[in-house]
């Protein structure tokens, strides 16, 4: 899995969750998710949409770990890895 | 002669232990919750667990804090259970039981608190969403009479818990609207009640912050030396149930094995 188009389709997903488009569209892998308008209550259903995106099963432990975009690209990819496997 | 339970929240927890307790019962379930895939073997093992015990069981996946979703599902079940059986007894839904735990624990002040869109949405799905589900199978003539309306408060709503002001503001409005429903039923023979269960060891219970000071408290001044257990709760939620239960209405019942009265 790419690591840019990766990132770039979570920005995708996480715009369609957002209340910041704005913010959304200077987004980085740096940048907190919480920070791009992504109420807390709409933070599971964009990672059940990563989820379904990607056919990945994301761990609960990546799951707690995902902050910021370029934490979900990689809670994306380690359960890429782990469903390959 | 069928009966259904309809269970919010049935994938964890008490939920989880009431939708197998009611099915033991000998109601079919409907079940809604909301889980990412990680669950999914969970979520196999309870419809496997209610198969077995020879119920039927449909169960959603999906986001409680969207109303259409609950639209959706209200008409789904319009479409699904079948009330033009007389003869068969009354098949519309007997039992609902709101065990969400689908909410923001953060504190009201300061840096990391909950937001404006916090507190609405948590009191909507945790308080309001009560009424919205009843009245929507009231509107659908899809509520059973007798009937029995059934949730989940905690001693959370009464005493203060770090980051717990959301959920609590949420459980004191589900406790408000149980005495108002009990009254606007009773002419259905619906009783509406509110379990307030001491603390209990669900995922819920561990995304709390302070957890394990609510854990360790508890167990220090039940009377019986440990927590609640899903499964406790879940006889409770099966007593109400019981016909003999018909006078009890409009009530907070403590399930805690007299933990809220100790010091």
């Amino acid at each position: 899995m790419q690591n840019d188009k990766t990132l770039a389709e979570v920005i995708a997903i996480i715009d369609k969750f957002s209340e910041r488009h704005e913010a959304v569209a200077v987004a980085s892998a740096t940048t907190r998710i919480a920070d791009l308008g992504v109420s807390s209550l709409n933070f599971i259903e964009m990672v059940v949409r990563f989820e379904e995106t990607f056919n990945v099963s994301i761990s609960d432990d990546e799951f707690q770990r995902i902050t910021t975009v370029g934490e979900a690209v990689t809670a994306i990819q380690a359960a890429a890895q782990a469903t390959a496997q | 002669m069928s009966r259904w339970a309809l269970i919010l929240g049935s994938s964890s927890g008490i939920g989880r232990a009431a939708a197998l307790k009611l099915a033991a019962d000998g109601y079919d379930i409907l079940g809604v919750h909301f889980d990412r895939r990680a669950a999914q073997p969970r979520i196999a093992e309870l419809r496997a667990a209610i198969e077995h015990l020879g119920r039927r069981v449909i169960l959603f996946n999906t986001n409680l804090a969207r109303p259409e979703n609950r639209h959706q599902i209200l008409d789904q079940l319009r479409d699904t259970i079948d009330t033009s059986s007389p003869h068969n007894g009354d098949s519309r839904i007997a039992v609902i039981l709101h065990s969400v735990a689908f909410g923001v624990t953060r504190p009201l002040i300061g840096e990391g608190s909950a937001s404006e869109d916090d507190l609405t949405v948590t009191c909507a799905v945790m308080g309001h969403d009560l009424v919205h589900w009843v009245r929507g199978l009231v509107e659908r003539d899809l509520l059973a009479s007798p009937g029995r309306v059934l949730s989940l408060t905690s001693e959370g709503d009464r005493r203060h818990w770090r980051a717990y002001g959301p959920v609590s503001a949420a459980k004191a409005i589900l406790e408000s609207h149980t005495r108002q429903l009990a009254i606007e039923l009773a002419p259905r023979a619906v009783t509406v009640n509110c379990i307030l269960a001491g603390v209990t060891d669900t995922p819920a219970l561990r995304v709390i912050p302070g957890n394990d000071d609510i854990v360790t408290a508890s167990i220090r001044r039940n009377p019986h030396g440990r927590l609640t257990t899903p499964e406790n709760v879940a006889d409770a939620v099966s007593l109400m149930c019981d016909p003999r239960s018909a006078w009890i209405t409009g009530s907070v019942i403590s399930c805690d094995g007299g933990e809220t009265i100790t010091a």
